[in-house]
Formats: C-alpha cells, sequence, structure tokens
C-alpha cells in the first residue's frame, strides 16, 4: 500500500514536472528575443557603485552606471555623461562638458550638481582614504556654469582622465545601495541576494540602446552547477569558464575565447631567504617551462607574458615573454653562483578556491625538480590568503593573478615602487623606483611610454617575479544571441548583445 | 570440532584489507611511474596496458597515483586511530578504574569535544595548525579520542568489580598493574573491534578532508583529493572518479566486512 502511494507520488510529480517545463520552454519561445538569462559566479556586493569592491559586482555595475566618460572595447576613453573633455596644457585642469538631455533611470536629467555631488562623494576624505584613491589628487570640483565641470588636480597627472569613469550618481538619492540609479544602457528592477539580479532596458538611454529588454541575472555559485545550468538551458550566457568546462558544453553555444587580463604569476616574496638572491629568482624563471603550463593546464591557451602587464595595454605593453627560455643547465648554475648547488627548499601558497593557479603550481612544483629544487603547496583559504599573503606579506611565494583596474600602467606597475603600500612582494629596486617617477612626472606622451617600457624591462631584467600568462578566459553564448565584446577590462558589456534573427 | 571456522564476512573482510595492504607496501616500495610525473601527451589517456586505469588531466598515470594515495589514506587513518586509541585507553582506563571527580571532569571535556561531528572537530584543529598530512592525522586524531575513551571506560567500570581484579587487589598489585595488564587485555576483543570501526571512519574522515583541499596537499595523492579533482572532468572522463572511487568503497567494504567478522568470532 505504501509503496502504492509513493508511484502515484512519483507520478503526479513527473506530470507536475513535465507540466511545468512545457509551459516554461513554450513561455521563452515567446520572449526569446527580448530576454537573456546570466550566470555570474558570486553574488554582488553592494548596488552602490562607489562602495562596491569586488571585480564581479563592477563587471555588472558596468551597465547600469556611468562615469563623465567610460571605456569602449578597445580600451580608449570615450566621453559618456560629459560631452566633450578638455585636459589642460600643464594636466592640472581637466574641464567636462555635460551632455545634454543625459537622463538618470528615474527620469531626472543630469545636472552639474550631481557630477559635482558624484566626484566629491568619491574624493571625500573625512572617513579615511577617498573611495577612489588616486582622487586624493583632486583639489576641487568647480561648476562656472550648468553645463561645465572643471577639475583642478593637485600635482600634474596626465593620466587623471581613466579615473573620471567613476559613477555619476543623482544628488537626491540618499541609499545608493536599495535605490540604485545611473545612467546606463540597463537599469535596475530588483535583487534576490544569493539568488538573482533582474534588470531591464533603459528606453531612454542617451547612446545606442541596448538590444534586450529584459536581462536576468542568476548567481550560480557551484563550478560544477554551471556546466549542468548551461547544458540545461537554464542559463544562457556564462563569462570566464574554464576550458576543462567549455569542453563539456553540449553545441547549443557560441564560445568565445579572449583573455582574462590579469597577470599570473608565482610572485615571490623578494625580502624572504633565498629570493633576495636576483640570481635565484632568475634561476627559477629559466627553470619554468611557460608553453609547457600552458598545454597541461589550459590545452595551450592563454598568452605568456614576461613582465607585470598583459597585451590589453596596447602601446604601453611590451614583449618581453621570451626574456627567459627554458634553460635547466643555465638555471643550475645561476643556482650554483648563489650558493645552492644542491638546490633549495620552499613553499607556495595558493588559495584554494582558485583551481586554475593550482593546477599552475602542481606543474611548476614539477618543473623545478629538474633543477633540484623543492617546492611544497600550501593550500589556504581566500580570506587567509588576503590577511597573510597580500596585506601581512607572511608567505614566500604564492600563484596568483593580479589585475588592473583601469586602463593607466599605473594600476599594475605602481605596486612596485619601493615604498608601495601594496607592495606585497617586497620588491625594492633604486632603478625602478627612479623609472617610475619618471613616467608619472613626465607630460609628453612618447617619453611616459618609453619610461613605462623600462619599468617592465627592470622587472623582467631582475626577475622580480616568475612570471606566467594572462589566463584564457573562454565565454558561453547561446546560439539564440549574438555580438558578445571582450573589453581590456573586468566588464561585461551587456548592451552588445543581441538575439539573432530568426 | 569445537572451534568454530571463520564466518564468510571475515573472510571477504580478511582478502580486500590484504590486497590494501598489498597495495600499500607496493606504492610504498616503488610505483611503477613517478605519480607526479607529468606528460602532455598523455593527457586524459584512456586505460591501456601501460597504464591500466589511464590517465589524468595532467597526464600522471592514474594507477600509480592510487598507489600512492592509498599509502596516504593508510597513513592518515593508522595515525588517526593510533592516537584516539592510545589516548582514549588513557583517560577511559583512569576514568573507569578511579572514578570520581577525575572521571567527572574527564567525561565532561569528552562530551563537549564529542558534541561537534568529528569532521567539525578536525576544521577546527587544522585551522589552529594549518592544513598538511601530518597536522590532518593530529586534527582527527584529536576528534576520535572521545568515543574510544568512553567505550574504555565503560569497559573498566564493568571489568573492575570482577573477582580476578580484586584478588589481583589482595594480591598487592598496583592500580596500573591491574589497569594495564589485568584488565585491559579482557576488554582487548571490545576496542578490537571499534579500532576497526573507527579505522574505516578515519577513512571517511581523511577523504573528506582532502576532498575539501585541507588534507594531503597537491600534487601528493590521497583517494579524496582525487575523487575531488576528478569531479571537473566528470561528464569528460568519468573513469577519474570510478578508480579512485571505486578502491576507496573495496579499502571501507573490506575494513566493515572484518569488523563484523571479528565480533562474530567472539
Amino acid at each position: 500500500m505504501k509503496r502504492l502511494k509513493k508511484f502515484a507520488f512519483a507520478v503526479v510529480l513527473t506530470t507536475l514536472t513535465i507540466a511545468l517545463s512545457a509551459c516554461g520552454s513554450g513561455d521563452k519561445k515567446g520572449t526569446a528575443s527580448s530576454s537573456i538569462t546570466i550566470g555570474i559566479p558570486q553574488d554582488l556586493d553592494s548596488l552602490d557603485p562607489h562602495t562596491a569592491v569586488a571585480a564581479g559586482t563592477k563587471e555588472i555595475l558596468f551597465n547600469i552606471y556611468e562615469g563623465l566618460v567610460k571605456p569602449d572595447s578597445e580600451g580608449n576613453l570615450v566621453p559618456a555623461v560629459a560631452s566633450e573633455v578638455v585636459p589642460g596644457a600643464d594636466g592640472k585642469t581637466y574641464t567636462f562638458t555635460l551632455r545634454e538631455g543625459v537622463k538618470f533611470h528615474d527620469g531626472s536629467t543630469v545636472t552639474v550638481e550631481d557630477v559635482k555631488y558624484s566626484l566629491d562623494r568619491c574624493a571625500d576624505t573625512t572617513a579615511g582614504d577617498p573611495l577612489v584613491p588616486a582622487f586624493s589628487n583632486i583639489e576641487s570640483v568647480e561648476t562656472p556654469d550648468d553645463k561645465t565641470i572643471v577639475v583642478t588636480l593637485v600635482q600634474p597627472d596626465t593620466e587623471f582622465l581613466a579615473n573620471m569613469t567613476t559613477a555619476i550618481v543623482p544628488k537626491s538619492v540618499e541609499d545608493l545601495n536599495e535605490h540604485p540609479v545611473g545612467t546606463g544602457p540597463y537599469k535596475y528592477v530588483s535583487w534576490v541576494p544569493q539568488e538573482e539580479v533582474i534588470l531591464e532596458k533603459n528606453e531612454n538611454y542617451w547612446g545606442e540602446p541596448a538590444y534586450i529588454d529584459d536581462v536576468t541575472i542568476r548567481i550560480v555559485a557551484d563550478a560544477d552547477a554551471i556546466v549542468t545550468g548551461l547544458n540545461g538551458g537554464s542559463i544562457d550566457f556564462f563569462a570566464r569558464l574554464s576550458s576543462d568546462q567549455v569542453s563539456q558544453l553540449s553545441d547549443d553555444y557560441q564560445i568565445y575565447e579572449g583573455t582574462m587580463n590579469l597577470v599570473q604569476a608565482l610572485y615571490l616574496n623578494n625580502k624572504v631567504e633565498p629570493f633576495t638572491d636576483e640570481r635565484v629568482r632568475q634561476a627559477l624563471c629559466y627553470a619554468t617551462d611557460v608553453p609547457e603550463v600552458l598545454d597541461l593546464t589550459s590545452d595551450g591557451k592563454g598568452s605568456p607574458i614576461g613582465s607585470s602587464m598583459f597585451p590589453a595595454f596596447g602601446k604601453y605593453y611590451t614583449d618581453l615573454s621570451g626574456a627567459y627560455p627554458t634553460d635547466i643547465e643555465k638555471a643550475k648554475q645561476l643556482l650554483a653562483e648563489a650558493g645552492y648547488p644542491d638546490g633549495f627548499t620552499f613553499t607556495i601558497t595558493v588559495p584554494s578556491n582558485y583551481q586554475p593557479h593550482i593546477d599552475t603550481a602542481q606543474v611548476l612544483v614539477e618543473q623545478y625538480k629538474k633543477i633540484g629544487v623543492t617546492a611544497n603547496i600550501e593550500l589556504i583559504e581566500w580570506d587567509s590568503w588576503l590577511s597573510d599573503v597580500y596585506s601581512a606579506r607572511n608567505f614566500t611565494s604564492t600563484v596568483i593573478g593580479v589585475d588592473a583596474s583601469n586602463l593607466t600602467p599605473g594600476a599594475l606597475l605602481s605596486r612596485f615602487q619601493s615604498e608601495a603600500g601594496n607592495n606585497f612582494i617586497n620588491y625594492s629596486n633604486a632603478d625602478y623606483d627612479a623609472a617610475y617617477a619618471e613616467a608619472v612626472a613626465t607630460t609628453d606622451d612618447a617619453a611616459k611610454t618609453e619610461a613605462y617600457k623600462k619599468c617592465q624591462q627592470i622587472l623582467s631584467d631582475t626577475a622580480a617575479n616568475v612570471y606566467i600568462q594572462d589566463m584564457a578566459e573562454f565565454v558561453a553564448m547561446n546560439k539564440k544571441y549574438t555580438g558578445y565584446v571582450f573589453y581590456p577590462l573586468y566588464v561585461q558589456d551587456l548592451a552588445k548583445i543581441k538575439p539573432v534573427e530568426q | 570440532m569445537k572451534k568454530k571456522r571463520k564466518s564468510l564476512n571475515f573472510i571477504i573482510g580478511a582478502v580486500l584489507v590484504g590486497l590494501m595492504l598489498i597495495m600499500v607496501v607496493w606504492g610504498w616500495i616503488k610505483t611503477p611511474y613517478d605519480p607526479n610525473a607529468m606528460n602532455t601527451a598523455l593527457k586524459f589517456a584512456r586505460p591501456s596496458l601501460a597504464h591500466p586505469f589511464g590517465c589524468d588531466n595532467f597526464g600522471r598515470d592514474v594507477f600509480s597515483r592510487i598507489l600512492q594515495g592509498v599509502g596516504n589514506t593508510f597513513i592518515v587513518s593508522v595515525g588517526t586511530v593510533a592516537i584516539g586509541t592510545i589516548v582514549g585507553i588513557l583517560l577511559g582506563g583512569l576514568c573507569g578504574y578511579y572514578g570520581g571527580w577525575l572521571d567527572e571532569i574527564i567525561m565532561r571535556c569528552n562530551d563537549v569535544i564529542f558534541a561537534f561531528p568529528s569532521i567539525f572537530m578536525a576544521l577546527i584543529v587544522i585551522s589552529l595548525i594549518g592544513p598538511g598530512k601530518y597536522q590532518v592525522i593530529l586534527a582527527l586524531g584529536i576528534a576520535f579520542v572521545p568515543s574510544f575513551a568512553r567505550l574504555v571506560r565503560s569497559e573498566f567500570m564493568k571489568q573492575k568489580n570482577r573477582d580476578y581484579c580484586l584478588a589481583a587487589e589482595l594480591m598487592g598489585a598496583s592500580s596500573l598493574r591491574i589497569m594495564f595488564v589485568h584488565i585491559l587485555p579482557n576488554a582487548f576483543p571490545v576496542i578490537l573491534s571499534s579500532v576497526i570501526i573507527g579505522f574505516n571512519n578515519a577513512v571517511i574522515a581523511e577523504a573528506g578532508l582532502s576532498y575539501l583541499g585541507i588534507g594531503v596537499q597537491p600534487p601528493e595523492a590521497s583517494l579524496g583529493a582525487m575523487l575531488s579533482d576528478a569531479q571537473t572532468f566528470l561528464y569528460k572522463d568519468p573513469l577519474l572518479c570510478i578508480f579512485p572511487g571505486v578502491v576507496m568503497a573495496l579499502m571501507i567494504l573490506g575494513f566493515a566486512l572484518l569488523a563484523d567478522g571479528v565480533s562474530e568470532d567472539k
């Protein structure tokens, strides 16, 4: 009797599921052209563009908020809320003209007051460091008339414009986390923490409007659920997949291949023995076979790099990936010169939630055996990594990827100045400090580019770290959609995605 | 024929455990290949004569890794059970034999530790002393003490009022002598079967911790860590999951049957 009941229940349940799914797919067909479901691996940390810190949050907020200027897919800064930018000749003033008729999502028009409020909010130092660190350089934000904003700096900085991507928000809204209001191509509808965020198209967008009306952003924390979700059709789009995940997807998906825009390296603590010795660091570089790392961890995908910069930086980037060709004999010789003829033992600390970095570390361990160096991997949690390795600098070496917050070379290179607060590898080199200072101070573009290249060259020559690659990134999108565009930054531009014409 | 024949459970269990011990020793002496050696050409290689269990995502020989993994799992389990048993016998013996306030204090502490699931307890210890093979032995060992202590205590309480104990006492034997020379051998059968079951639990706990990435550190292999790594390739190459999974299942089955057989024999 009991068994019969169970069976009946199962039948009811199955028919119910069939009914539900039938209903679901029918629903989808009708509206497929105007909605898309996107998967992201982690929840948003805030909807306030000025206080959000996680890269995963900023890539979504990119669609809701805009600054006076915004980056395009080439990495250039193009006018957004401002229609025109005139940099002063001395590199100390920037004059912006407000674009006419730009409206916030709540219907109000953007005024110079809103702009001044937004910039002042981010430059405010009453609570310690300003929300945008570079804004500590702002002397004043003035609005001579109702169309013009003049930003004056304390120190000349010809690259300051990159920070003007800071979101412009209405002065009238107190709590942006509760009521996010921006000027972007999509506007916020609702957010269920740990579940989903819903956006809809901004009909009054000043520029080229988005193609898709409704966007559901679903939070899928489990890496294995991502593949299941994509294959099952509950997610249409997912960025930052690994080659292994991609290989398990069905034919319904178009795979876009790009790079993650970060510097993956074996970062060496330059203040810990034996890495105080440049020759030891160089020996590790010679012992590292980057093509083999790529073959073993990502089917050969990824761009080898040789310094702390990745190719997306265009003219500033100089390719140094060939500086240390794999040469076991040379590595052994350097070790012997440094006083380690029989090798040594060291620890590689790796955050346990980043499988690609763990994989890379495992390959390195094998490669270093060839020069008699024993490396031991220690997995720690991401929080411990941030506090012990990154903040307290209490580590010997670590495999991690460092990304850039904007496309100025300083975003990657400033940390290697001897006194920099985020110089977690304790790199200290007087030549480097001089080269970097020159790069920042000069206003001549050619000289600046040259100085930044010199910085990269010094990092490579002194083998500051064992540079590996800019990792491959795979984006899977259902073939019902097209138009995905890669950016050289950590953003997803949803407005460019459009449904395929049937 | 007074002596009863060994049960079928015991025989199957003993064979499985014997096979496992052979694998452990084999792994210690020499594996067919270096279990950590990578080879681009052999990524996801199918099982063949050269590589009976195939190769994993780094082109490492799975059979060699399983030999190493079984060895690591075995060391951790033996170490865990050894700590649990020795400390458990000491504490349980003292409590059971003397009783009184000492018993109260130790057993209440015991209860506190017992209140946490053993994996959770091990996680707390790991967060204090860091991850690694030997740290896991210590962490799991501590987590395993309470159940042994409790068992030994009740056994000692039962035994200490028996005639042979009283006789020994009258003969002038010291308390320690009575506890460990007289009572312990008599409590041995009970302890033995729980040691075997404890060993099983230790295998599962070690696999769990390695699966979470805090046990044996990569690139060294352990059965749990191999399962965890293979999960990513569940669709692509299910064999990577199946081999370590089956070996672990047989290992646990073997010890479970052996424990069954031992208790039936009494």
